[in-house]
């Protein structure tokens, strides 16, 4: 049996290693992220220096300059805001109104539409791809931001998150509801969708999110460079530069940014959300 | 409660079944045009040969056939087989651990907890580029820093042994922070009163661990498990950027392989049926892990 | 009522409302234009069907048509102003300037310097000018009547409005891309009722998957670069059209035109079915770089001339250090189909047969000896296994003596290089069957029978075309690109002259250019390319030997090319 003062002094060197532990996988983590920043400000001739340096000598916005003008960058940040824009708030209105129904109204052939809806989770994005793209070219919106907005209009993890949170708002709250004469609309907009605001917040973020990183769709559905969004320009960039990678560093990082920005605004909704709604059994 | 509708009850329940089915409209609407509609439109693709414009010829089953004898698809399917048992379990194992050692009430764990967060929502390409800088056999860090402490080298992307291993490491890098928050809240959750009885009884930590905490987050686990072994099956953007499917095809995952089929060769019949193929493993895979992990979730 | 359900009914509402705007077709509208008529010896001229009489009429000089520039310019609404001491005439429609001076080949049109076959003339007291360069400049067409002898000149104001748009969709990158916008702004500017709009893509193969992404979607851009097996997969769509119709008509080339371009060339831009769906655009071969003064200090005294010599070379130039770490190459390289393809011609071997539809290299010894040599130059790490363009960036360094890669990577070298050595370029080395190099490099397709474009457009894409594959432009393409010129009479203009004499080495393309060999146009070989490079991969990496690797090429070979 330790005695007091050991058991103490295990539990401080226990304490250390936790936090070392800790911070090394940290930093590990976090290094890209550093050497992304470092690498953006380091003149383009010492980036295949070895061994590279940690810290480079020479510091340089060049690349940054030299990068926002190989680009449009402007127009497709403005492309990617407005489809992600779009297509959040569409797809939160048609998720919310889903999933209020599946929770809260009882109507014929709920449960089969709802295994319906859960199914499609199962569907891979890649095995729909090809025929998706006759479908988009068949009602002409190739190339046109009709479809890279329209078939996001609806999310199946909204669906499912939404509805949760709705099945978890207790039966008296609708009945009180309706002895004050409250119609199903009134409920819903009133009192069911301010209580799931944390959720509204989290599939909101998600979707955004998705839109901002969308590469394949966007690859396959449009052509135009007017209409490229964030990624896919990115993604031509590395194409274009090769091997230049202080400026690919300054576009990655640059692009980047925002949606680091907007997480910063929202990390704890989001974490929130993932971490609460999306567990139970 | 009557068996007999009464009249007002049949209002009601014809209000409730139009209310019912308006409300889910859109979403269904969405859903069934581009979900479903691809699924069946697939499946009359995949009968032909065609090239979308002009070609068009009927030829039954034999994109089929040619599915089921050709190395190249079953190659792909291995290589994400490979790439989803090798990253899977990595990845579900350093995100608990990071989880638990968050756990224990360390000081600043909201700011610990952000920066394994980030990489998951940045998005793919941005990141991709700078893991491209890092594995670089020749000037890369990663290279730099194994030389550093005299561990040997690899050719990383550029051979096609280790192309398959980097690209492990790169999608764990990036998607561990989600499994951090979602086990986080699952440790959280679970009631310390057990974990102290289990002290009381004399449990070490790992027995502790093992017996208590491992079976309160099995939902979280289960539920992390599907995720990242769907987001494996899907995965193509990594390869796009990273290694387009090379070196030689060590990275062309069965996803990249039906883009490469449709959009590199013309051949989108064919592409059809390899999208039919890759469907029906995820499924069996997606049954087969119900099947096996079904009896060790603990709902408590 | 609801908030949100009204939003939805809206965003509904005008979802609708715009899927049936795009569904409209715009209508056609109707063009007012001008027909001017002059007939070779006659003294009359018609406009819009009414005839009067010319002091002076048409007449040929040099092959070219000249008519009075009175008649043309007020038949087509431009104002002339006449500067009697440089005896110019100065005229102008719309935004567009043309000054021709008498007796001068060389016309500026809105401030580009043109040349000319037939300058302008003073006859009978009368300026005569060559009509379809005044024409043409102005943004009219003109067409040829040999059995009438008669010209027709057809304009409409509205085309200078509304342009032919022929989008371009191209890869030229960076000082390619460059030069290729600056042409093709010169293009744009002396021919004022057409614009060419340049479609950058990022590299070849993102140009390759959109294409056939739009091809598929029904569409496809008016020309865009492609590789000979590209355009026989793009053939098997309906939208790919012929070059024929355009050679032979009203604007087309003339016998001797054809036989000024390169053959080698020319034969080129057939499928092999023997239609041509291509015309040459930018056409390379490799070359082998190499480092001057790595080469003077090791005791080389110039470029290798068999593949042999390089083998040595590369053996003599390779350093390591005291812990056995490679720190310079003979030469790095990142292996390439197109160099295989010539190392195989070069050791006597064949790759496919003549109908292209069996597979010859399988047991060739020499095939087996060329790619053993690469191999052990590999595996004794002489030669750098190399990805992308890290062969250039190593030679650039200074890592490595050589590297083999295109004429036109010569201005990348170059900046890699930033003057820390001597750059040298020499023809590929010879085999023991002689030197062989492969001739790449992408032509130009026209998806004409895409519905969507218009006479109008198609016509000003082959002008362009026309245009761009004349002997002054591939010259002025040539010097600034490296690209092969595609006509023999551009070696005449003075800018490829003086090109050449600026840098007496890069005229090593040039040299291989009759020896040259071309690779299959057919569809198959696209997949061939990528078995070929998927199995040199496992071959040069030594995870095969190259008996076996060979023989596995075959097999995967065999299968694709159908």
């Amino acid at each position: 049996m330790t005695t007091m003062r050991q058991s103490v002094f295990w539990n401080r060197v226990n304490r250390v290693i936790l936090y070392l532990a800790i911070a090394v996988l940290f930093i590990l983590v976090v290094f890209p992220f550093y050497w992304m920043i470092v690498t953006s400000l380091q003149p383009q001739d010492s980036v295949m220096n070895v061994p590279p340096q940690l810290w480079p000598k020479h510091l340089t916005f060049q690349n940054y300059i030299d990068a926002w003008n190989a680009a449009p960058w402007l127009r497709y940040f403005g492309n990617t805001l407005f489809v992600a824009i779009a297509s959040t708030l569409i797809s939160l209105a048609t998720s919310s109104f889903a999933a209020f129904a599946f929770a809260c109204i009882n109507f014929k052939g709920k449960e089969a539409l709802f295994s319906l809806v859960l199914s499609v989770m199962m569907i891979p994005a890649a095995t729909t791809l090809i025929p998706n793209f006759l479908i988009i070219r068949t009602l002409g919106w190739y190339d046109k931001f009709y479809a890279l907005i329209i078939p996001f209009a609806a999310s199946v993890f909204g669906i499912f998150l939404l509805r949760q949170y709705f099945m978890s708002m207790p039966k008296e709250l609708w009945e009180a509801a309706q002895i004050d004469g409250a119609s199903r609309l009134r409920y819903f907009r009133s009192i069911a969708l301010p209580l799931a605001k944390p959720a509204i917040v989290t599939i909101a973020i998600n979707s955004f999110l998705g839109s901002w990183t969308s590469f394949l769709w966007p690859t396959v559905m449009t052509q135009s460079q007017n209409k490229q969004l964030i990624e896919v320009a990115l993604n031509s960039f590395l194409g274009e530069k090769g091997q230049q990678w202080s400026q690919l560093a300054a576009a990655s990082v640059f692009t980047t940014i925002p949606i680091v920005i907007l997480f910063f605004f929202v990390q704890r909704q989001f974490i929130e959300g993932i971490g609460g709604g999306g567990v139970k059994g | 409660m009557d068996n007999k509708l009464t009249p007002a009850r049949r209002k009601q329940v014809i209000r409730d079944n139009v209310a019912g089915w308006l409300f889910t409209l859109p979403s269904t609407l969405v859903l069934l045009v581009f979900t479903f509609l691809p699924a069946f439109v697939v499946v009359g693709l995949s009968l032909f040969d065609t090239n979308l414009v002009g070609q068009m010829d009927f030829i039954g089953l034999d994109n089929f056939r040619q599915l089921l004898t050709s190395g190249d698809f079953w190659g792909s399917v291995w290589r994400t087989l490979y790439f989803t048992i090798g990253s899977v379990p990595v990845a579900v194992a350093v995100s608990l651990l990071i989880a638990v050692l968050l756990n224990a009430k360390v000081r600043g764990r909201t700011f610990w907890r952000l920066g394994f967060f980030i990489p998951y929502i940045t998005p793919l390409v941005a990141t991709s580029i700078i893991w491209l800088y890092i594995f670089n056999p020749d000037y890369g860090m990663l290279n730099a820093a194994l030389h550093f402490v005299g561990l040997p080298v690899s050719r990383w992307l550029t051979d096609t042994a280790s192309a398959m291993p980097a690209m492990i490491l790169y999608s764990t890098w990036h998607d561990i922070g989600f499994a951090v928050i979602i086990f986080m809240a699952a440790l959280s959750k679970v009631p310390t009163e057990l974990l102290e009885a289990a002290q009381i009884d004399g449990a070490s930590g790992w027995k502790t661990f093992w017996h208590v905490t491992w079976p309160m987050i099995s939902p979280s686990t289960y539920f992390v498990v599907i995720i990242y072994t769907i987001s494996a099956f899907k995965m193509f953007t990594q390869v796009a950027v990273l290694t387009q499917g090379g070196p030689v095809d060590s990275t062309t995952t069965t996803g990249y392989y039906l883009y490469e089929q449709a959009f590199g060769q013309m051949h989108f019949g064919y592409a059809g049926a390899v999208s039919i193929g890759l469907f029906v493993i995820i499924f069996l895979l997606t049954m087969l892990q119900r099947k096996a992990t079904g009896r060790r979730v603990f709902y408590g | 009522m609801l908030n949100a359900r009204r939003l939805l009914a809206v965003v509904l509402a005008l979802l609708v409302a715009f899927t049936s705007v795009l569904a409209a077709v715009p209508g056609a509208k109707a063009e007012s234009m001008t027909t001017i008529e002059v007939y070779i010896g006659k003294n009359t001229g018609t406009v819009n069907g009414k005839t009067t009489t010319l002091e002076q009429g048409a007449v040929i000089k040099n092959g070219r048509t000249l008519v009075p520039l009175r008649f043309i310019t007020e038949a087509m609404g431009a104002t002339v102003a006449w500067d009697a001491v440089t005896r110019t005439a100065n005229i102008t429609l719309a935004d567009n300037k043309i000054a021709l001076t008498i007796d001068k080949t060389i016309a500026k049109v809105n401030d580009y310097d043109v040349a000319l076959d037939a300058p302008a003339a003073i006859i009978n007291g009368k300026t005569v000018v060559p009509v379809r360069f005044v024409a043409e400049s102005m943004g009219a067409t003109t067409a040829w009547d040999a059995a009438l002898k008669k010209v027709t000149v057809q304009f409409s104001m509205d085309w200078l409005k509304d342009k032919a748009i022929v989008p371009f969709w191209e890869a030229m990158a960076a000082a390619l891309g460059q030069s290729l916008t600056g042409l093709t702004k010169e293009f744009n500017a002396t021919h004022p009722s057409m614009e060419v709009q340049l479609v950058q893509m990022a590299n070849y193969n993102t140009l390759q998957t959109k294409t056939i992404g739009a091809i598929a979607a029904k569409d496809p851009p008016l020309i865009a670069q492609a590789y000979e097996n590209w355009a026989a997969q793009y053939a098997t769509g309906f939208y790919l059209s012929t070059f024929d119709s355009y050679i032979n008509g009203a604007n087309g080339l003339s016998k001797a035109e054809v036989a000024d371009f390169f053959p080698k060339m020319w034969d080129s831009s057939k499928l092999a079915d023997g239609k041509r769906y291509m015309m040459p655009f930018n056409k390379s071969n490799i070359v082998i770089y190499y480092n001057k003064d790595m080469f003077k200090e090791a005791g080389i005294t110039r470029a290798p001339a068999t593949w042999q010599e390089f083998a040595d070379d590369c053996a003599t130039l390779n350093k390591t250090n005291d812990k056995g770490e490679q720190i310079q190459w003979g030469a790095s390289h990142t292996p390439s189909v197109d160099l295989w393809y010539s190392l195989v011609y070069a050791y006597g071997g064949r790759v496919l047969s003549d109908t292209y539809d069996n597979v010859l290299f399988a047991n060739n010894n020499g095939v087996k000896a060329g790619t053993q040599l690469f191999a052990d130059l590999y595996a004794k790490k002489f030669m750098h296994y190399t990805t992308a363009y890290g062969d250039q960036s190593d030679l650039g360094v200074g890592k490595a003596g050589m590297y083999m890669g295109s004429v036109v990577g010569r201005s990348y070298v170059e900046a890699a290089i930033g003057g820390k050595f001597e750059l040298g370029e020499a023809p590929l080395p010879a085999g023991p069957a002689g030197q062989a190099a492969a001739l790449y490099g992408t032509n130009i397709v026209m998806f004409g029978n895409a519905p969507k474009y218009t006479q109008r457009q198609k016509d000003a894409a082959w002008a362009y075309i026309k245009w761009f594959t004349s002997p002054h432009t591939q010259a002025v393409w040539a010097a600034q690109t490296g690209y092969l010129p595609a006509r023999q009479s551009s070696l005449e203009d003075p800018v490829l002259i003086a090109a050449y004499q600026a840098k007496p080495e890069t005229r090593s393309g040039l040299e291989q250019l009759s020896g040259s060999v071309l690779e299959p146009p057919t569809a198959g070989w696209n997949d061939a390319r990528s078995k070929i490079s998927a199995n040199l991969q496992n071959i040069f990496l030594g995870k095969v030997t190259v008996a076996d690797g060979l023989k596995k090429m075959a097999l995967d070979v065999q299968a694709v090319i159908h």
